[in-house]
């Protein structure tokens, strides 16, 4: 196989990527089905999950350039067959995507602020969060599990924010912010996303 | 002055060309064409251009495609872009035919696309293009079948984040917001921004060849 066709390897727990431009390993604390693959390990960058598993992924899934980013806390699920490319899923406590969901570029999934509300904590944030602070001072933030049921399709450089469950076969179209629940089998748009049709 | 393609970029065995000092390494397919003095950063925005074509990718004199913009390239694509066009970390997404002219401009994470058209796909078929994509040992993104020509004429300007959805043609010198997603033609010189991409006015078409002149 020649090198410049291939750009998906296996993901694989522990390993290195063949290949790999990005000079880092796949976490040890993943659960992987068979067939699932990546084209890079720095997709791990910000994976600071504890949990035995923080990433869940079934089989024949496809992760190309996506942030598999989690607090300590964190749980990322991924169905079967789910097709993500070039997105963010940005998880503090957990992030569930069914199966045959279909996540386009330029998508962020988020399940928490990441910083507190309010004004006096969030300067209490940048203090804890310094070259000289101490994580372990951080403020508590709000954090709320994000579902998303089997064949979703989201389009390009939509926003999925916390606490919001899309039902199945939902369609997300391109550049919707989406903050509240979606029925099954609708489609939204816009900012905040509304059902159109 | 940069460096550009042609001096940079040295032709290997396997037909890909390598940019010197690149530091993504697959290099770029030898059915990517440019005119002279054009700039490219790096090959890692042409990791998915799988177009077979013979000049699938045309890139005009002097433009140049800057930071990660990216090229995903379904095997029958043919994408054309003019002279003198910024590229800015903007990803074009081709199954059939993108066409952008002269003097453009486009930012960063903004989306050119002649393929999203799952409203007109049912759950089943969804899952069918899932299911092929998954058993694919190349992994190739999962086009829909249908495609709608996008076409930029000269001197658009396409805000971040923008998505430029299939069908639409940006008439000349018009400009789109940012984040706006425009799913309409855009008259020559007008202004869209926002949701519903509302003209909020229209340029005076100064860019005629006097004006350029002096």
């Amino acid at each position: 196989m020649p090198p410049s066709s291939q750009i998906f390897y296996p993901l694989m727990p522990g390993a290195k990527v063949p290949d790999d431009w990005f000079a880092g390993s796949i976490p040890l604390n993943i659960e992987v089905g068979e067939e699932t693959v990546i084209d890079s390990s720095f997709c791990f960058k910000h994976f600071f999950s504890t949990l035995p598993a923080g990433l869940r992924a079934g089989h024949h899934v496809t992760l190309w350039r996506t942030a598999i980013s989690t607090e300590e806390n964190g749980l990322i699920e991924i169905g079967d067959y789910s097709y993500i490319g070039n997105a963010a899923l940005v998880c503090y406590g957990q992030i569930s995507i069914g199966k045959r969901v279909m996540i386009a570029g330029g998508v962020t999934i988020a399940d928490a602020d990441f910083h507190p509300l309010d004004p006096a904590l969030r300067m209490a944030d940048t203090i804890a969060l310094s070259p000289v602070g101490n994580s372990k001072n951080r403020p508590p933030v709000s954090a709320k599990p994000v579902i998303i049921e089997d064949d979703v399709w989201i389009g390009f450089n939509a926003t999925i924010l916390k606490g919001v469950h899309i039902g199945a076969g939902a369609i997300i179209s391109p550049g919707a912010v989406v903050i509240e629940n979606v029925a099954a089998g609708i489609t939204v748009a816009g900012n905040p996303a509304k059902p159109i049709n | 002055m940069r460096k550009n393609f042609t001096q940079a970029g040295t032709k290997s065995a396997d037909m890909r060309t390598y940019i010197e000092g690149d530091w993504y390494h697959r290099g770029i397919p030898a059915n990517v064409i440019t005119g002279p003095n054009v700039y490219i950063d790096t090959s890692y925005g042409f990791a998915a251009f799988n177009s077979l074509q013979p000049g699938a990718l045309f890139i005009g004199e002097a433009s140049g495609c800057y930071d990660r913009a990216s090229f995903i390239a379904a095997e029958n694509a043919r994408i054309q872009v003019g002279k003198y066009c910024i590229l800015n970390g903007t990803t074009i997404i081709c199954n059939d035919h993108i066409s952008i002219g002269d003097h453009c401009m486009v930012s960063w994470g903004s989306v050119i696309t002649d393929t999203w058209l799952p409203v007109m796909y049912s759950i089943e078929d969804r899952q069918a293009l899932l299911m092929k994509t998954g058993n694919d040992p190349l992994r190739h993104y999962p086009f829909c079948n249908e495609s709608k020509p996008v076409i930029l004429e000269d001197n658009c300007w396409v805000g971040f984040g923008a998505v430029i959805m299939p069908g639409v043609t940006l008439g000349k010198g018009c400009i789109v917001g940012c984040k706006t997603i425009v799913t309409k033609n855009v008259p020559a010189y007008a202004v869209v921004t926002g949701s519903g991409e509302k003209i909020v006015k229209y340029l005076h078409p100064t860019d005629n060849e006097e004006t350029i002149k002096n």
